[in-house]
């Protein structure tokens, strides 16, 4: 089985504080991985890590084989580079040009076009563009929507759905990054575009039915029930195709029911749709029920792993939730 | 799940309203371009007949119109900047300015250009779209009050740009002189007959113009709806209200913003070659910040968020402006109101004498505030700015009629939550230190 994931030494240190220290981590293709430890033991950064919101401050991170995520080398290099070919030209027409007033109002017109298409490839960043950049020495980590595009599904802790877009505009708004119909598509009403809007319909009302909110599409985001916002979160990370679905608490504030039909959920998704699943979560029952391997977090190191029974046993683990027991 | 008790079919009871507006939703250019030809009519019957011919005649009334549609351009393009993506962009006339000053280049005895007016509107708003992506590109990475101070510089700036480049641009005297239009008429080949032929375009028979300004404002207002109906409008939409989500969902919020920031300074651009056109004349003092001003009240007025709502916001803000308040003295007058003294206080109140025009802003201010206050999602709100600003007020069940919460709440079973897991501190992202 190969590693979808791996995290070597990574560290993020926030000032002072120390939110995770030198994690060694991985996560194997077609398995659910959970991460528990108390509160503040730096589970949510280390999510944040993955999904490209942080940069860390030392070590790295492969994805699907490729290092997407460490931190930034020569990132200083980027600006100079960008502004390189504008004072190149510049210096150019003031050595051809002289007071020549023509020539001076091309070379402004051509320095501004360079400048123009210079800064849409640094901003869009096609991949021809980040190969350069590597082959010069300057790296960039992932953000968190190149880590979408890389095959990285993610939900909040706190729900942050677009309170205000129904449920079927929140599931479009995750698969956007799969679409392919670009904004003179959508001027022009290209038959691509329509055809793409129509069958990213269907795929949205098929992903809504997967987590069980058929029938919802048209309910406005705020106005479902708790327990259907986080299912709605689900299904709006599952839009973009994920290889990898980052879940962050998705029992919390649940009742029992609704936490044991997401559990099944959950593995469903494994087990049908093929996903590798990491898994934040402080229901011990919804941990040890469906997890291949737990890892424990403390203070920002990782102080177990293992399979579930063996977590279970481990004393330190113990300690860490139940505190250290008496001499 | 716990899920309210309610039929699994909702009756099929479709208003006639409802079913015009859903047919109006799956043919969007098509409405509008229906819309747009019964405003045009009305436009162009109204000022013929009193009362309108009392106030002014016929041909001011379609001046009037045209330029009014400068600022509905205007307003539309803020809309695309501040509306749909949320950026709050306080410099809106420089790329007014930036377009104006391209049509002045190409058309005037100045640089001995004269360019086609046609092909120079696209030109014209490419040029504005060029800056907005150089403004945009380095700043767009900042948030809220930053990039609006940000554009508010940039507003400052390129009028006083204009101002101090006097070897390209004459200055304060700006450059004047500037050609009109070539007339609309068309020959069909091989014959004499002529297709639209509504003679030369003169300051003295506007009508033209107001013909090219509807044409102008339908494309525009065809293209911003197509945008707002595609990814790309949902993609500004999920910026808008969270932007941190927008991005783990894929969206590249830089390249989002700056299309958005990039077509409002289109639009604007398009405008700004318009008014050259019209006005005949640029210079710097057209282009200051009360020019960015108005648009963003109109926007504000009409209802952020909604394209034809921001439209009609505009006309009728510019018709009260320009038409209203400068005749009300004249009508006043011609009708004799009588002037009058409050008693008690002794006041003497002569109506006809009122400065009106010099009160535009303070009436703008008071027109905000009160806005603010009673209606803030604006006149015409879009259906997602209402559910915003009205929280609790409507619970949309998803049936298509609009239940009282109250009576929802009461039937339906709360759902269970753990109060721990709300984070009342969202907006300083807690959960994302760990």
């Amino acid at each position: 089985m190969t590693n979808i994931l791996h995290a070597t030494r990574v560290t993020k240190r926030f000032g002072g504080l120390i939110a995770v220290n030198n994690i060694e981590f991985t996560i194997p293709d077609r398995s659910i991985v959970s991460l528990i430890g108390p509160n503040g033991a730096g589970k949510t950064t280390f999510f944040n890590i993955i999904a490209g919101i942080y940069d860390p401050t030392a070590g790295h991170i492969d994805f699907g084989g490729r290092p997407v995520i460490s931190r930034p080398r020569r990132a200083w290099l980027e600006p100079i580079l960008w502004l390189l070919p504008p004072f190149l030209l510049a210096a150019l027409l003031f050595l051809i040009g002289g007071d020549n007033q023509a020539v001076e109002l091309a070379g402004i017109v051509a320095m501004v076009s360079t400048l123009v298409v210079v800064l849409l490839v640094g901003v869009s960043r096609p991949p021809w563009y980040q190969r350069f950049l590597i082959r010069l020495g300057i790296f960039k980590s992932a953000r968190p929507n190149d880590m979408v595009v890389n095959g990285l599904g993610r939900t909040f802790q706190n729900i942050r759905l677009f309170q205000n877009m129904t449920a079927m505009e929140n599931v479009l708004v995750g698969m956007h990054s799969r679409l392919k119909a670009s904004w003179l598509d959508a001027l022009f009403s290209t038959p691509r575009d329509r055809k793409e809007e129509q069958t990213s319909r269907v795929r949205a009302r098929e992903l809504l039915a997967l987590v069980g909110l058929k029938g919802r599409d048209d309910m406005v985001a705020k106005n479902l029930p708790y327990g259907d916002q986080r299912r709605l979160e689900i299904a709006r990370a599952l839009g973009s195709n994920p290889v990898l679905l980052l879940l962050d608490e998705p029992t919390a504030g649940m009742n029992p029911r609704e936490t044991i039909q997401l559990t099944s959920l959950i593995s469903k998704l494994r087990n049908e749709l093929g996903l590798t699943i990491l898994l934040i979560e402080h229901d011990m029952r919804v941990v040890m029920e469906i997890s291949d391997r737990v890892t424990v977090l403390d203070h920002g190191e990782k102080i177990a792993e293992g399979t579930p029974d063996e977590v279970r046993r481990n004393p330190k683990v113990i300690e860490a939730y139940l505190g250290a027991p008496p001499v | 799940m716990t899920a309210v008790a309610r039929p699994t079919t909702p009756p099929p009871v479709r208003s006639s309203r409802t079913r015009l507006r859903d047919w109006s939703d799956l043919h969007r250019s098509t409405t509008i371009i229906v819309a747009m030809v019964i405003v045009a009519i009305t436009m162009y019957i109204l000022p013929l007949f009193p009362p309108l011919t009392f106030i002014q005649g016929a041909g001011t009334w379609y001046d009037a119109f045209a330029n009014a549609g400068v600022f509905v351009l205007l307003a539309m393009g803020l809309n695309v900047v501040i509306g749909m993506a949320g950026l709050l962009d306080l410099g809106y006339a420089a790329f007014f300015a930036i377009g104006a000053y391209t049509y002045a280049y190409s058309n005037s005895p100045y640089s001995h250009l004269d360019l086609p007016f046609f092909p120079m509107l696209v030109v014209g708003a490419f040029v504005a779209a060029v800056f907005g992506i150089l403004l945009g590109a380095p700043t767009l990475r900042l948030r809220g009050d930053y990039l609006a101070i940000m554009t508010l510089g940039f507003g400052e700036i390129v009028p006083i740009v204009f101002l101090n480049l006097d070897q390209y641009t004459e200055g304060t005297n700006g450059i004047g002189g500037i050609y009109r239009p070539e007339p609309l008429a068309f020959t069909i080949p091989f014959t004499d007959f002529k297709v639209f032929d509504l003679g030369p375009f003169s300051a003295i028979s506007p009508f033209n113009y107001f013909v090219v300004m509807l044409g102008i404002v339908t494309v525009t207002m065809i293209l911003l709806y197509r945008l707002q109906d595609s990814r790309i409008g949902r993609a500004w939409n999920a910026i808008r209200e969270d932007e941190l989500a927008a991005a783990a969902n894929g969206i590249n919020t830089v390249t989002t913003k700056l299309l958005a920031f990039a077509l409002g300074a289109t639009t604007s651009g398009l405008a700004g070659v318009f008014n050259a056109s019209k006005l005949t004349i640029v210079s710097p003092d057209q282009f200051l910040f009360t020019v960015s001003f108005t648009v963003l009240a109109m926007v504000i007025l009409g209802g952020m968020g909604n394209i034809w709502g921001v439209a009609v916001g505009a006309f009728v803000v510019y018709m009260i402006q320009v038409v209203i308040l400068k005749n009300i003295n004249t009508v006043l007058e011609s009708i004799g109101f009588p002037a009058f003294t409050i008693p008690g206080i002794d006041l003497h109140v002569d109506l006809a004498k009122v400065p009106f025009v010099e009160f535009q802003f303070l009436l703008y201010g008071v027109a905000l505030v009160l806005m603010m206050l009673l209606r803030p999602e604006g006149l015409f709100p879009s259906q997602r700015r209402r559910q915003e600003l009205h929280i609790a007020e409507e619970y949309d069940d998803g049936l298509g009629e609009t239940t009282d919460i109250s009576a929802v709440l009461a039937e339906a079973p709360a759902p269970e939550r753990d109060p721990s897991s709300f984070d009342l501190s969202d907006d300083l992202k807690s959960d994302d230190l760990g």
